[in-house]
């Protein structure tokens, strides 16, 4: 028999807010081993609905002058 | 059998009739004319054949269709297919070919209206009609290249970029395909460290169930969030192909989401997070 100890290091963001480290964001973060708390902060549900609009592309901005890079 | 009085104008009437159509100057007996006539809606008659109907149709047909995809595919040499079927495609006339092998493929499938390529498995498809379809040679940006080919399910999608001097940049590839008519079933996704996700890369991917990932999954960000439905061996098989960054200071994150991440044990969400990956 062998007995093995998981750790887990589980961040949870506050009511009405969103953990991010800048590039993923989500209400709750298992931290790998090796990533440190202070890689993240807490965001307002507002200022997160900001940048999921920024991160929205719209097909009709290409379409119509965006220069869209192709390869 | 019974024996009926008939009217013989109603004979000539028939063989005239036959005369004007394709059997020009021939006689018949009423015993021959019922053939004759599915002979020649079928097209397989001497005569309909010498007339031009019938027969020439098929080979007619065949040729206009080598004559297009031998243009449109640069005889099985085309490799660009930037924007190559964005709308008005349909299943009935997209039966390409030569293999198709693209290097480039930014809106490859991609209609800014309502036209889609909707066919129901791509798999079947693909194999009923001789078609390939292998993505493994495009790099670059690949925006919005699936975006209107609506099928439940693709095969292998080869996005590993076989090309090492070079990356491919996967953005919005499901665009649109948040209906039912949309990805549920990839049997398998070929990724490399040279795969750059995107947010946007599964994003209204909404009905994808299973998906079997193999090689690395690296670059990037990395976010299925929106495939609540995922199934937790696809989920397993995300883990595994995470990149293994345990013994560095490299820390990396991928957001599953909270409905996926309530599939995995925690044994199973610490394989991640010991190999340097932080989930969300």
């Amino acid at each position: 028999m062998r007995e093995t100890v998981i750790e887990l290091r589980k961040l949870t963001a506050d009511d009405e807010f969103i953990l991010t480290n800048g590039e993923a964001y989500g209400k709750e973060v298992y931290l790998a081993e090796n990533d440190s708390v202070d890689n993240w902060r807490e965001i307002s549900q507002a200022e997160y609905d900001v940048i999921l609009a920024e991160m929205e592309e719209k097909p009709g901005g290409v379409e119509h002058g965006e220069q869209a890079k192709s390869d | 059998m019974a024996i009926v009085r008939t009217d013989s104008k109603y004979y000539t009437e028939i063989a005239d009739t036959l005369r004007e159509h394709g059997y020009s100057g021939q006689t018949f007996k009423p015993s021959e004319m019922a053939t004759t006539i599915v002979n020649m809606y079928n097209g397989v008659s001497t005569a309909s054949y010498e007339n031009g109907h019938g027969v020439g149709y098929d080979e007619g047909k065949q040729s206009e269709y080598d004559k297009f995809w031998d243009n449109f595919q640069n005889s099985g040499e085309r490799t660009r297919y930037n924007s190559a079927f964005g709308g008005q495609w349909t299943a009935e006339i997209w039966k390409p070919k030569y293999p198709i092998r693209p290097t480039n493929v930014y809106m490859m499938f991609f209609s800014n209206d309502a036209d889609r390529l909707v066919i129901p498995d791509l798999v079947d498809f693909c194999e009923e009609n001789n078609i390939v379809l292998d993505f493994g040679n495009a790099y670059g940006n690949a925006t919005y290249a699936l975006a209107a080919l609506h099928t439940n399910h693709f095969g292998i999608l080869d996005f590993s970029c076989k090309d090492t001097s070079k990356t491919i940049n996967l953005t919005n590839l499901f665009y649109s395909h948040n209906n039912t008519l949309g990805v549920q079933c990839i049997d398998e996704f070929i990724s490399s460290e040279r795969t750059i996700y995107a947010t946007t890369t599964f994003q209204n991917a909404t009905y994808l169930e299973q998906v079997e990932f193999s090689g690395v999954i690296d670059g990037g960000n990395f976010n299925v969030s929106d495939c609540t439905l995922l199934t937790h061996d696809s989920l397993m098989s995300i883990i595994n192909a995470l990149k293994d960054y345990s013994g560095t200071t490299t820390t990396k994150a991928a957001t599953l989401g909270s409905a996926n991440l309530a599939k995995l044990s925690d044994t199973e969400k610490a394989i991640a997070t010991q190999k340097g990956w932080s989930l969300v």
